[in-house]
């Protein structure tokens, strides 16, 4: 049984992205193109202080969430989530470890992961229509936190939630077995701009 | 289930609402009498936006005041004293309230506002296009910006409107009547007015006309992003002050009359307040050395429609000369505008930033505008060919239907104007049911799969997009009422690369947080005109 995740659709509307990386922070926020990382005096406040339309670059986010995972927030898209880029998801994923971004804008909340060495999977959450590669240990993780194996039917609904966010968070947390709680999100953050572009190749 | 009460608004507005084609703003608004024909000085504004009228007396002793102290001075060879009283203070005072009342429903505000919008010809900015401009200006003359967490200048509104808001905005269009909507949360006019100053005899009859004072006030408004409040601002412009009274009177005794600005809600509104005193200086400092009055304008969420507690105020700025020595027998007013303030719980800003409450200026058109070269060009592409030739698009109509007629795609605005039916955001948890719906529909026509399969089973995008490259795109959106599940509208999809979709997504979410573009609500009255529409343009 998976605890209820956080809600963050409700809490930081319908526009943010966010990545379960088996890095450190500062490792996560290199593969992401941040030259200069800095703590972030005042945490996730600094993104209060941008607009939503400031980048690039974009501000991004880092922090540790246990001895092996990191986690890293976006909110700014005007050219895409940088966490969604595969060859970011390719260079934070370990072995036996998927890097994995969930990510929400009002057309659609998505969940992309990549496995090591593997090419990138993906999955809307409400419909739980899937592409690319899925393991068998992701499908069983899936599983366990009471997704269909395929596209969700009234007979096999996707596990219910307050949100397609909440849901999406639901399943990165299955495939990538890191949980974000309430506290991670007033703790110590590392952040840094970035303008690094969507890869040429996949 | 539709509530259907009752706010009062002031019976001027609610002719606004009812007989805009047959009055104009300025006639249907101001208290003072019809304007004068008199010839003048050259109107200060062009077009037809013609003088508000005020009309002063003076009482003869007070007049011989005047006229001996500007005697005083021109023998000292000073410039006129200033007005002796505050100029602006905090508390706010009774002023006496428009003779009788009238009630407006909220239908019929929502028809001022439609109606209101229509008469506006010079289009509004998206937020984010409005606030890179101001960006631009400001990085000019200043590189303070520093670091990540550079404020956005656009969201402050201090005790005086920002000169690089005031230069965007003060242009051509808001010398009119409607004056301009800038953007959805800033509003700027300029006003020519009139005062008309007669001497009064003991009896307070008139006597005598001393003369004529013109000047263009001007109006900037902006609403907040966090609170249910509008600020309104108000001065007369510099150097825009000419006299009529006589050639020594112009010098020595026109000058020296002092003149109030008091922003507040038209009369007899309820749910609406305002603070601030009037504010007060003579007519020559108010031409050399202006300052801006404010005042805030505020309603409250307890009396607001619908789940995001939707109310309009209307406000205006009134002007006049009151005190012991004069009387105005016909104050001023510019003419009436309304704010829409909302209490939308989803409006969230960027990791908890406050937006849950806003006042924007609804009398214009929003519009999205994506384009053809930047970061989301296959997107802008894709739009606007299902804007233009809905016919060459995915999915295909069944041919039986296909024979009868073309596809309908709405939702287009060229050159910031609408040319098609407007589109209505939906929420995905508020909107959840036509949402899904939205992306049912889409996965049949697009990806063949899904409880829509069947309906677009040879008529769907073929192939379907290559999902190691490429999105799905749809228009219109899946985050709107008219999105693939519309029985009312057509729709399009396309294989576009996922940078491109990305970029645009991440731009719609600017978008309708830039222009605070509300969430369909189908229990407010009238929803289809009271709920927010917006367009999407697409440029090169």
């Amino acid at each position: 049984m998976h605890a209820q995740p956080l809600d963050l659709t409700r809490l930081w509307g319908e526009g943010w992205a966010i990545t379960f990386a088996p890095r450190t922070p500062a490792f996560c926020l290199d593969a992401m193109g941040v030259d200069e990382p800095a703590p972030l005096p005042d945490g996730l406040a600094a993104f209060a202080q941008r607009t939503p339309f400031d980048g690039p670059p974009v501000l991004v986010a880092a922090a540790v969430l246990d001895e092996r995972w990191s986690v890293v927030v976006e909110s700014e898209a005007q050219t895409g989530w940088v966490g969604t880029h595969p060859d970011v998801l390719e260079t934070l994923a370990a072995p036996e470890a998927p890097a994995c971004t969930a990510f929400s804008d009002p057309n659609k909340v998505q969940v992309v992961f990549r496995e090591y060495g593997s090419l990138v999977g993906g999955l809307e959450p409400r419909t739980n229509r899937r592409w690319g590669h899925f393991g068998d240990h992701t499908r069983q993780s899936l599983r366990e936190a009471g997704f269909p194996d395929d596209y969700a039917t009234p007979q096999h609904p996707v596990p219910a939630a307050p949100s397609e966010g909440a849901l999406a968070l639901l399943a990165a947390q299955a495939i990538t077995r890191a949980e974000l709680r309430a506290e991670h999100l007033k703790g110590p953050w590392l952040g840094g701009l970035t303008a690094k572009p969507y890869p040429t190749t996949p | 289930m539709h509530r259907h009460r009752i706010f009062r608004i002031s019976r001027r507005a609610a002719a606004l609402a009812l007989g805009l084609a047959l009055l104009g703003p300025q006639y249907a608004v101001a208290d003072g009498p019809q304007r004068e024909g008199t010839a003048g000085a050259a109107p200060l504004l062009a077009g037809s936006l013609k003088p508000i009228n005020l009309e002063v007396g003076i009482s003869t002793e007070q007049l011989a005041k005047l006229r001996e102290r500007g005697k005083a001075a021109e023998r000292a060879g000073r410039p006129l004293p200033k007005a002796d009283v505050p100029f602006q203070t905090e508390s706010r005072p009774e002023r006496q309230p428009a003779a009788g009342r009238a009630d407006l429903t909220f239908t019929e505000a929502i028809e001022f506002i439609e109606q209101d919008a229509e008469r506006r010809k010079t289009p509004m900015n998206s937020r984010v296009d409005s606030y890179l401009g101001q960006q631009r200006t400001a990085r000019t003359t200043s590189s303070t910006e520093s670091g990540f967490t550079a404020q956005a200048t656009a969201a402050t509104i201090g005790e005086t409107p920002s000169q690089a808001l005031y230069d965007s905005c003060m242009t051509a269009g808001a010398a009119s009547e409607a004056g301009r909507v800038y953007d959805r949360f800033t509003f700027c006019q300029q006003v020519p007015i009139t005062a008309d100053y007669w001497e009064k005899d003991a009896a307070g009859n008139p006597v005598d006309h001393l003369g004529t004072t013109k000047a263009t006030l001007e109006v900037i408004a902006q609403g907040f992003e966090d609170q249910r409040t509008m600020r309104l601002f108000s001065q007369i412009k510099q150097g825009s002050v000419s006299y009529d009274w006589g050639w020594w009177d112009n010098i020595w005794t026109a000058p020296g009359v002092p003149l109030s600005l008091f922003g507040t809600c038209a009369p007899d509104q309820l749910d609406c307040g305002a603070s601030r005193s009037p504010a007060t200086l003579t007519w020559d400092n108010w031409n050399n050395n202006p300052s801006w009055a404010y005042w805030d304008i505020s309603n409250s969420a307890a009396a607001g429609y619908g789940r995001d507690k939707l109310m309009p105020s209307f406000w205006r700025v009134e002007f006049f000369t009151e005190s012991d020595e004069f009387s105005t027998d016909a104050p001023g007013t510019s003419p009436v505008q309304v704010v829409r303030c909302d209490s939308a719980a989803y409006i969230v800003g960027p990791f908890g930033a406050d937006r849950s409450h806003g006042c924007v200026f609804p009398g214009a058109t929003p519009v999205l505008t994506y384009s053809l070269s930047g970061t989301e060009a296959a997107v802008a592409q894709h739009i606007l060919g299902a804007q233009t030739h809905p016919e060459y698009t995915y999915p295909r109509l069944p041919a039986e239907e296909e024979a009868q007629r073309d596809k309908r795609i709405p939702g287009q605005a060229i050159n910031g104007q609408p040319v098609h039916y407007g589109l209505h955001r939906i929420h995905s948890t508020l909107n959840a049911t036509d949402y899904q719906a939205n992306r049912e529909h889409k996965d049949g026509a697009c990806y063949s799969t899904g409880p829509q399969a069947s309906t677009y089973a040879g008529l769907g995008l073929n192939p379907a997009p290559d999902t190691s490259t490429q999105q799905c795109d749809e228009y219109p959106f899946a985050s709107t009422l008219e999105g693939a599940a519309s029985p009312d509208w057509d729709f399009s999809v396309q294989a576009v690369p996922t940078p491109d979709n990305a970029s645009a997504g991440g731009k719609l979410i600017a978008y309708y947080n830039a222009d605070r573009i509300l969430a369909w609500d189908a229990s407010l009255p009238y929803p289809d005109g009271t709920n927010d529409r917006f367009w999407v343009e697409i440029v090169d």
